[in-house]
């Protein structure tokens, strides 16, 4: 079975600055990924070029088996995209968007249509520039979803509603979408969306992907320890798989992707008072993650590239 | 899936058919004294253009000076509005990840532009050419062959729209050079009103404009 999304060495340049670089993406079937990044790390330019709608400098894409430069219409119709913003015509109502939509599909699950509709309280005659942001989303999945596709591009689906419509909007993405074999490619900066659906996470940073792996892998991987000194702390050793330091007082907080037990007995042999290794969420793995010096970063990529 | 956008492209702009009828009503009420436009003297300034009302039907009432900046505005706004409403709204990206290729897209918006050009920019014509071939409003003889500058008029507005069309779809960093396609389109209409160019020209520069167009929406990045 081919992959749902493959990519090869996809790059993109805005002037002389590189959005993307080398993206080797690859979403199996069935999967769903999430890919993180910060703003501007290249995540929606990667999505873009995806659905065709950015050219790339270099490099192809593959969508469910078929090269994006010969994508045929059929193909085509089996791939939802949810554009960052949930960009829809404001002057018609759900209706007529439900109406323009489905001309362009062969396959059209009204039932579900229906469903959703009494799902999300929303009703046909409603204006869609009338909507709030929330709403908008649900029109946009709704719109999405209604073909039936077995690929769905999301980027960054939540972004703009507040924390309760946010819950509601993923409840109801969770409840809407699973299906076997239904693949999923998601973007976010709220890792804690991710969190919760992704099987695989990749993470975006200035344009490089620098990790693929299962979410739980990813979570594994990323420790924080916490060394207490009676003192100031000792100058650190070099330290395999450190990807950031931080020293408050007499506190040092270190933190790797890859902790066993070769860090273990350097960190034993600095002496310290205390040493307390913490697991981290997500959130803060993917926080500490990006936010360390370049340099350690470019080392450690190959390690979580599974 | 023509239909399905013909009608969106009908519903987003219908407000500028409305003024454009207006603006013909308003030129039709000076040209032949109906409604309350009528213009008693003999030659008028309508918004800084003199029409003649006791002129000899166009060909020294001023129908076509006229005619031809209402035609141009409508072609110039319609060409914008089509193409600029969409990136600023976005919803390129909606619209063109349906599964239908992007040519047909671009091609139906197009021919619904052009066609609503070019039925609505005929009815003032055809109206003031009935009025002036009924007996007794104009103390002149009639002939349609004299309507033939304004139906030469009439089939080179569509070429501004698609300049004007190509430049809201055309990326550029300073709106000057954005503009060009408009002001090459303009210049095309200018070198046939004023210097004669042959008709036979019109065809290839058409041609031309729509293969531009479809070169441009294929090429460039909806971001």
């Amino acid at each position: 079975m081919s992959d749902a999304i493959a990519t090869h060495r996809l790059t993109k340049y805005y002037g002389s600055r590189a959005v993307v670089r080398d993206l080797d993406l690859c979403v199996p079937q069935g999967c769903v990924y999430g890919l993180l990044g910060r703003n501007g790390a290249g995540k929606s330019t990667a999505l873009k070029m995806l659905m065709g709608m950015v050219h790339p400098d270099y490099g192809r894409v593959e969508l469910l088996g078929e090269d994006l430069d010969r994508l045929s219409p059929a193909t085509r119709g089996r791939i939802a995209y949810l554009a960052e913003g949930h960009s829809l015509y404001t002057n018609m109502t759900i209706a007529e968007a439900l109406a323009f939509n489905r001309a362009f599909y062969s396959r059209w699950n009204e039932r579900l249509v229906e469903q959703a509709l009494d799902f999300f309280a929303l009703f046909r005659r409603t204006r869609i520039g009338r909507l709030s942001k929330g709403e908008r989303a649900q029109v946009s999945l709704l719109l999405a979803l209604a073909p039936e596709p077995d690929l769905l591009v999301l980027d960054d689906p939540t972004l703009g509603l507040d924390t309760n419509v946010r819950h509601d909007f993923l409840e109801s993405m969770v409840h809407l979408i699973q299906r076997q074999g239904r693949s999923i490619l998601l973007s976010s900066h709220i890792l804690a969306d991710v969190e919760r659906i992704a099987d695989r996470v990749g993470v975006m940073v200035e344009g490089v992907l620098r990790v693929d792996c299962p979410t739980d892998e990813f979570k594994r991987a990323v420790r924080k320890v916490i060394l207490e000194f009676s003192g100031v702390p000792p100058e650190l050793p070099a330290l395999p798989r450190l990807i950031g330091s931080v020293q408050l007082g007499s506190r040092q907080e270190l933190v790797f992707v890859g902790f066993g037990p070769e860090q273990e007995s350097i960190l034993a042999a600095l002496e310290p008072s205390r040493m307390e290794v913490l697991e981290l969420d997500l959130e803060e793995a993917f926080i500490e993650y990006t936010r360390g010096p370049r340099r350690r970063r470019l080392a450690l990529s190959e390690e979580l590239t599974t | 899936m023509i239909r399905a956008l013909v009608i969106k492209e009908l519903k987003e702009t219908w407000l500028l058919m409305a003024a454009a009828a207006l603006a013909y009503g308003w030129l039709l009420c000076g040209l032949t004294g109906w409604g309350p436009a009528a213009v008693e003297t003999p030659t008028s300034n309508m918004f800084f253009i003199w029409i003649n009302r006791w002129g000899i039907p166009f060909v020294d009432g001023g129908f076509d000076n006229t005619f031809i900046v209402i035609t141009g505005l409508l072609a110039i706004t319609f060409g914008l509005l089509q193409s600029v409403r969409e990136s600023r709204q976005a919803t390129y990206l909606f619209l063109l990840h349906r599964p239908w290729p992007r040519w047909a897209f671009f091609l139906t918006k197009l021919a619904v532009g052009a066609t609503i050009i070019l039925v609505i920019s005929s009815l003032p014509i055809l109206i003031y050419a009935r009025w002036a071939a009924t007996p007794g409003n104009v103390p002149a003889p009639f002939e349609w062959s004299m309507t033939g500058p304004a139906w030469e008029i009439w089939l080179m507005m569509p070429l501004i729209y698609l300049g004007a069309f190509l430049s809201g779809l055309r990326p550029a960093r300073w709106h000057a050079t954005r503009l060009l396609p408009l002001a090459a389109s303009i210049e095309a209409v200018n070198l046939r009103v004023n210097w004669g160019m042959s008709m036979a020209w019109l065809a290839p520069i058409y041609l031309l404009f729509i293969g531009a167009i479809c070169i441009m929406a294929r090429e460039r990045d909806y971001s």
